[in-house]
């Protein structure tokens, strides 16, 4: 780390800014995190991460400036990206791409009318094709042509594109993206742009197809390439703004940026690599709860985070999060391998209806944050389940957030009477109690959902509960779905930034080069080219340690991705280190079968068919905070941490009196049985009734959720 | 136990629950398969389904399937229950067409479910299999003469009997097809959903108690009956007709019998009921284009679900307000031993372009919703198979999806959506030109989206992609291609609108494509020399060479309204884009260009003015009634340049500019300007109009404004496609 500060007091601090609020920790070797959280302030959101550092300045008692300059590492978190992807408000941007194959971006494979509709899709009448990000006008067909062996087939006409990049940038366009057919073979025409572009155009800024997403299928890789193009200079503004305001107020350590790939990249990377920054928000709580899996032992966790608008899961399988070679953001379908986090529309601010017909409907439309649920006392008038949280005794309306912001049951009370208890003829009670079982079995739903489609048995993972309103619902969705036991971290309600600063260093570099064996050979083995394979690991290994700088810590990992032959499931596999030789091969193909049985079922290998090598990948993580946390205090006696006890309804039991614990004086080794509230600053712990809760020796709640009733 | 006793809350969660589960039933399924068909073309559905079959809840995937599901579970009540007998444990297999099955390719398998003893539901699962035997690979048998050449047809079969496989009927399933490994995962994909189904449901049986969660899957059918019957109550009684036209019939091509034939509906809506009478078909032909009974039902599920049932869960229920009628011997209920195994695609898919049609124009009775409504969308596509010899020398079978990126039908509220793809599939996608590439040996010179192919109008038809291929990196290379909507513009405008681009296919041979490739230069199909064939819609199989080049352009969605009416900006806006070109701008939407190729705001007011004029003296058939002389109230639209209005008593059919065409008892057509055109050029991006078919363009006497562009019989009677039931104010 480059920092000259008094050893005494080295700060490592997360962040990660959503769309409401700004969330902060601070690691410190021998002392437990602390955790912080200020607005967002959406016009400038490096006001908000300053806001919430003078928030943990104060509470170490250091002015800000002191406590900056003690800041060894800062890493960040933003949904800066995907904000300015979604409403289209990033960088004007050109595509240069084949002749003859301009509209692939507009066309979508098809999936234009679609995307982005979710559930609609049905409803045909709002179908629609998304604002493109680069105008129709702007994307350029070249005169080239690459076949699928790589060879060329039409020459690259340079004086076109010499012509091309006048017009462009006399149009004002600042931002180009080139992506030729079949450049992840043969890269030799975009690179011959990219020279161009430096003789021509040396401060455009500038990404190739084939090296941010050097895979197969020109629509995502083009899609991947003008996002990145769209977004840098946006990213570049945006991480020079928040550093520099960083260094003006005394910071001097080192600055990385969430990358939703798996790890984070140096801030000065970032604006490079701007579309690896989408969606880094949910990755990091997924990375976050990765390592707590591995203090854990856990191998097998569906992560679950419940915030005001949505609820999204992730899959931590064998100790490593679920990684999607192809995902969905902003309308566009991206080729960067990132962390997958599957979301519905269900959270605090989801609102509660009775439809027409008389039915109970819960989410996906959300009251947001302003107005927010009607207790908020913003002018929201319509229920949500955060009112049915205050309603049943859940949440103290006086102690929300710490008593910062009070609710107001009565408009909470109204709210579902008018909405959801009149129409019903249910008793106000009744209707909260009703909301709450709708969202919290939508909520399973999903937890079953996810991890059957993975080919797995959601009663053989353990859930991890985090963001403001997971701890308050999760006891309910996780018995809901099956599952017996659930954790809830003491970093839940800053999962995210805990993420961002306790996650490795991490760079990813891939290629697809397919090669295939021959139906029904009985060795496929030897039908794959072992000297091709190990130049192109080898080469892909020294981009990635250079992109690493070379880092003698660097742990590497190799992956190939193998499918069987018309079939389209397609798996990834650790390539053991060393040469590649056809006993290798043979090892991994084995590997295939029995790994593509585990998840798809015995005798779903089809061997016969032959096999697909397709994307070969490396992997390099280098470790950046080497803090050991220091015990949280509390007590393991929970009567020392009673705060009293009030009415609470349960729908297994009706109103019942409930123990209200202060949730930070639990400490290591308490246990205590439902049904029992426990308050936290930023959330509410909720412990079923029948639930068995020990504190572990991290802090972490784990929760039986069975019981033993 | 009533429905009145399944409170609100539960009756929520086990809902969301049973939808979850058809969910992981899917999930399930694709896991296993890992076919192309499924996974990507998402061609399978799952279900759960009442004792009696009736669907509850079914995946969204395929919308075809939504009605095969309920007709194959209630052929294996009725041949089954005596014998072999439905106990737990047991599964059957079915896929004959005259079982419910759309084309014998659809394989589905339905399993009782019991929860303590008693039969508490059905499930099912359904896929497209890759191939099921016949005399054509990947059994789409373009040249069958009856559906004893289209594979193995399996009435309900018990393959799993008391939870055990029947090893016997499994072995004789994979031995008659071409791709039993592949076929074999599907079937075992089948077994796997409906096992999550059984168990899933067995659980929630034993939580909620079966009682219980029979009534929620009622109430849900209930639920779905109830919301769409509301929104048939409040659409006014009428009788709607539309006919579509299927031109060839397979792999007849050139012989007599390949006639041009006819889908014809006339739907009834009285109160809130709908009636699809389908009795003035063609009957059943000697191709492959037929449809039996099932495929017809696909069709109009397909059409009625996304159109009047978007917001309702999909369910038997949406078809309980429905009845059907159509002899059995016609096209679109064609009997043993008529080939079927092209149906979907053909007489099916007019099915449900009819009625899209009907269903259309009678949401645009209805201020709440014409937003619905929508002019004809995509006729059928061009099937494109290639055959080769590929690595090892081994011939092998290439599907060439492109041809289903078509343009979406214009509203009155927004264009088509561009390459919106087929109607009845909710998600389409279509593969990569460089997936086509590594697996084919083609080279791809262009895919992008085609000017023009959107049907015009005063909202466009949305553009289809097309694509221009030469052989590469093959041998003895050979292309199939089979096409309704050659000489027939299937997908027609809708309340003025003109048709969509027809199925359009150029070959030139021996061209000299490689040497200008080899020369720098990325030709387009106009300026590469060769011998240039003249195609048909059937073509059948022909051979492509090493020099050869091959440009498709699918059919595209009707336009909504006339095309006069498009703003000048928006046509502008066209141009400016690339979905209209100059000539066509000047030909259809008959604006002036300036010198610099801008549309000239006053001249295409003048212009436009005068071809109104023109309109105005066209011939109508009958002398204008006595209009009346009182007030014009406003009742109903009848899209949003005609409407009811009410005067002096009764109600007329009148265009919004004021002009009343006729009683609303009688047709308004005889009463409106009438113009006949041969030449398809002049209204769409089509070349071809058979000989025996012309457009009839009917324009408003008072303004010039075109309500309607029917494509009709030449000497046929106009079509009468809107007639409102019940008469006097």
């Amino acid at each position: 780390m480059g920092s000259t500060t008094d050893a005494a007091e080295r700060f490592f601090v997360g962040t990660d800014v959503g769309g409401t609020f700004t969330d902060l920790v601070v690691l410190q070797d021998g002392r437990p995190p602390r955790l912080f959280k200020a607005p967002t302030t959406p016009h400038d959101r490096s006001e908000g991460v300053v806001a919430a550092l003078s928030l943990a300045a104060a509470s170490y008692g250091m002015d800000l400036n002191a406590f900056c300059g003690s800041i060894v590492y800062f890493a960040h978190g933003t949904t800066a990206a995907t904000n300015a992807l979604i409403e289209r408000k990033g960088t004007p941007t050109a595509l240069l791409t084949t002749h003859g194959f301009t509209d692939t971006m507009l066309i979508q494979r098809s999936m234009t009318s679609w995307v982005g509709l979710g559930a609609a899709t049905g409803h045909y009448s709002r179908r629609r094709n998304p604002a493109p990000i680069v105008a129709r006008d702007r994307i350029a067909g070249v005169t080239e042509r690459i076949d699928a062996t790589g060879t060329e087939v039409v020459a690259l006409d340079e004086q076109e594109v010499r012509g091309l990049l006048r017009r462009l940038r006399a149009e004002g366009v600042q931002a180009l993206a080139v992506a030729f057919l079949w450049s992840f073979v043969n890269g030799a025409h975009e690179t011959a742009v990219e020279r161009i572009v430096a003789e021509e155009w040396p401060e455009a800024y500038l990404t190739l197809s084939h090296q941010v997403a050097p895979v197969i299928g020109e629509y995502e890789r083009s899609a991947t390439t003008v996002v990145n193009s769209y977004l840098g200079p946006v990213i570049r503004d945006y991480v020079a703004n928040l550093e520099g305001r960083l260094r003006a107020n005394g910071f001097d350590g080192d600055f990385s940026i969430m990358d939703s790939g798996g790890g984070v990249m140096r801030a000065e990377d970032a604006a490079r690599r701007a579309a690896s920054m989408l969606t880094s928000g949910p990755a990091g709580g997924v990375l976050a709860s990765v390592s707590l899996a591995r203090r854990l032992g856990h191998t097998e966790v569906i992560t679950s985070d419940m915030g005001g608008t949505s609820f999204d899961v992730g899959l931590i399988i064998g100790g490593q999060p679920l990684v999607e070679r192809v995902g969905e953001v902003g309308d566009l379908h991206l080729a960067l391998p990132r962390i997958k986090v599957t979301a519905i529309g269900a959270g605090g601010g989801s609102v509660a209806r009775v439809d027409e017909a008389g039915v109970l409907v819960v989410g996906p439309e959300s009251a947001g944050s302003v107005p927010g649920p009607a207790c908020y006392g913003r002018g929201g008038d319509r229920p949500t389940v955060t009112d049915a949280d205050v309603v049943l005794g859940i949440i103290d309306p006086a102690r929300f957030l710490g008593g910062r912001m009070p609710l107001e049951r009565s408009l909470a009370e109204k709210a579902i009477l008018v909405h959801v208890a009149g129409p019903l003829g249910l008793s106000v009670e009744e209707a909260a109690a009703g909301i709450r079982r709708v969202a919290d079995n939508q909520m399973a739903d999903l937890l079953r959902k996810v991890t059957v489609e993975q080919g797995h048995d959601p009663r053989d993972f353990t859930v991890y509960a985090y963001g403001g309103a997971g701890p308050t619902h999760a006891y309910a969705y996780t018995e809901a779905a099956g599952i017996s036991t659930l954790v809830v971290p003491p970093t839940s309600t800053v999962h995210s930034a805990y993420g961002t600063v306790t996650s490795d260093r991490y760079r990813a570099v891939q290629t697809t080069d397919v090669q295939r064996t021959p139906p029904g050979a009985p060795d496929p083995a030897v039908h794959l080219d072992t000297a091709r394979i190990n130049a192109t690991l080898g080469e892909l290994t020294r981009r990635c340690r250079a992109d690493l700088d070379d880092d003698p810590r660097v742990r590497l990992t190799r992956i190939a991705y193998l499918k069987f032959r018309r079939q389209s499931h397609e798996l990834p596999l650790p390539v053991p280190d060393g040469e590649v030789t056809a006993g290798v091969l043979r090892e991994l193909i084995e590997e295939f079968r029995d790994a593509y049985e585990r998840v798809y079922g015995a005798g779903t290998a089809l061997l016969a068919a032959g096999v697909e090598l397709h994307t070969l990948r490396v992997e390099g993580r280098v470790r950046v905070t080497d803090v050991t946390e220091g015990a949280y205090p509390g007590s393991a006696d929970p009567a020392e941490s009673l705060l009293g006890s009030r009415q609470v309804h349960f729908p297994e039991t009706g109103r019942v009196a409930t123990a209200v614990y202060r949730g930070d004086g639990l400490g290591a080794g308490a246990e205590l049985r439902g049904p029992a509230i426990l308050e936290f600053p930023g959330t509410t712990v909720v412990i079923g009734p029948g639930q068995l809760l020990t504190v572990d020796r991290y802090s972490n709640l784990v929760i039986d959720c069975k019981g033993d009733s | 136990m009533t429905a009145t006793a399944i409170d609100p809350v539960t009756f929520e969660v086990i809902r969301h629950r049973l939808l979850a589960i058809t969910d992981e039933q899917g999930a399930t399924l694709a896991a296993i398969s890992g076919s192309t068909h499924v996974v990507e073309a998402s061609d399978y559905n799952v279900g759960l389904y009442l004792p009696d079959g009736s669907v509850a809840a079914m995946g969204r995937t395929i919308l075809s399937h939504s009605s095969s599901m309920a007709a194959i579970t209630r052929s294996v009540i009725e041949d089954c229950a005596e014998d072999p007998g439905i106990n737990p444990g047991d599964m059957f297999i079915v896929n004959d067409p005259w079982k419910g099955t759309v084309h014998a390719q659809d394989v589905g398998l339905i399993a009782p479910i019991f929860h303590e003893g008693e039969l508490l539901a059905w499930t099912g699962a359904m896929c497209h299999m890759v191939d099921v035997g016949g005399m054509t690979p990947g059994s789409f048998c373009i040249d069958a003469t009856d559906s004893y050449q289209e594979g193995l047809q399996m009435p309900p079969t018990k393959l799993v009997d008391g939870g055990k496989v029947r090893t016997d009927v499994w072995n004789l399933i994979l031995a008659h097809t071409r791709m039993p490994a592949t076929v074999n995962l599907d079937l075992r994909a089948l077994v796997g959903a409906n096992n999550t189904a059984i168990r899933a449901m067995t659980a929630l049986a034993a939580k909620y108690g079966a009682g219980v969660v029979r009534t929620v899957m009622g109430n849900l059918i209930e639920l779905s009956e109830r919301r769409l019957r509301n929104r048939l109550a409040r659409l006014p009684d009428a009788r709607l007709h539309s006919r579509a036209f299927l031109d060839n019939d397979g792999g007849l091509a050139g012989s007599a019998e390949n006639a041009v034939h006819e889908v014809d509906l006339v739907l009834t809506k009285r109160g809130d009921t709908l009636h699809f009478d389908y009795s003035g078909s063609s009957p059943q032909v000697k191709g492959y284009v037929n449809c039996a009974y099932s495929g017809m039902m696909a069709g109009i599920a397909a059409a009625l679900l996304p159109t009047l049932a978007y917001d309702a869960p999909w369910n038997e229920g949406l078809f309980k307000p429905v009845r059907v009628d159509c002899p059995e011997g016609l096209i679109c209920n064609a009997v043993r031993p008529a080939a079927v195994s092209g149906g979907a695609l053909e007489a099916g898919w007019l099915v449900e372009m009819t009625a899209v049609e009907c269903l259309s124009k009678l949401a645009a009775c209805s201020d709440e919703l014409l937003g619905e409504a929508q002019a004809v969308p995509a006729g059928g596509p061009d099937k494109f198979v290639l055959t080769g010899a590929g690595e090892n020398g081994a011939r092998q079978t290439y599907v060439i999806m492109d041809c289903l990126a078509t343009g979406g039908a214009a509203y009155a509220h927004r264009d088509g959506v561009w390459t919106q793809g087929q109607h009845n599939i909710e998600r389409q996608k279509i593969s990569n030109v460089e997936a086509v590439e590594m697996d084919s040996p083609l080279l791809y010179l262009w895919r992008g989206l085609v000017p023009d192919s959107g049907g015009a109008g005063r909202t466009r038809g949305g553009l289809s992609m097309g694509a221009v291929y030469t052989v590469h990196g093959g041998r003895d290379v050979s292309a199939l291609n089979s096409a309704h909507g050659w000489a027939v513009p299937n997908s027609t405008g809708i309340f003025g609108g003109y048709p969509g681009a027809q199925n359009t296919r150029t070959v030139v041979h021996d061209s000299d494509v490689k040497a200008r490739l080899a020369a720098g230069h990325l030709p387009s199909v106009a300026e590469l020399s060769g011998e240039r064939p003249v195609m048909r819609g059937r073509q059948g199989l022909y051979r492509l060479g090493d020099d050869d080049v091959l440009a498709t352009v699918p059919q595209a969605g009707g336009g909504w309204g006339d095309p006069l009416e498009r703003p000048a900006d928006h046509v502008q806006a066209d141009l400016d884009f690339g979905a209209v070109t100059p000539g066509a701008s000047e030909r259809i939407y008959r604006v002036v260009l300036d010198p610099e190729g801008r549309v000239d705001q006053a001249a295409t007011e003048s212009l436009r003015a005068g071809v109104r004029a023109e309109r105005r003296d066209w011939p109508a058939e009958k002398a204008p009634p006595d209009r009346p002389a009182g007030p014009l109230t406003r009742i109903h639209p009848l899209g949003d340049a005609l409407e009811v209005v009410e005067a002096d008593g009764a109600r007329w059919t009148a265009c919004t500019c004021g002009f009343a065409f006729a009683p609303v008892q009688e047709p308004w057509r005889p009463y409106a300007g009438l113009r006949a055109v041969q030449d398809i050029r002049e209204l769409s991006h089509a070349t071809r109009l058979d000989e025996d078919l012309e457009l009839r363009c009917y324009a408003c006497p008072g303004c010039g404004r075109l309500h309607a562009v029917d494509v009709v019989r030449r000497g046929a009677d106009h079509l009468d496609d809107l007639r409102l039931l019940g008469g006097e104010a």
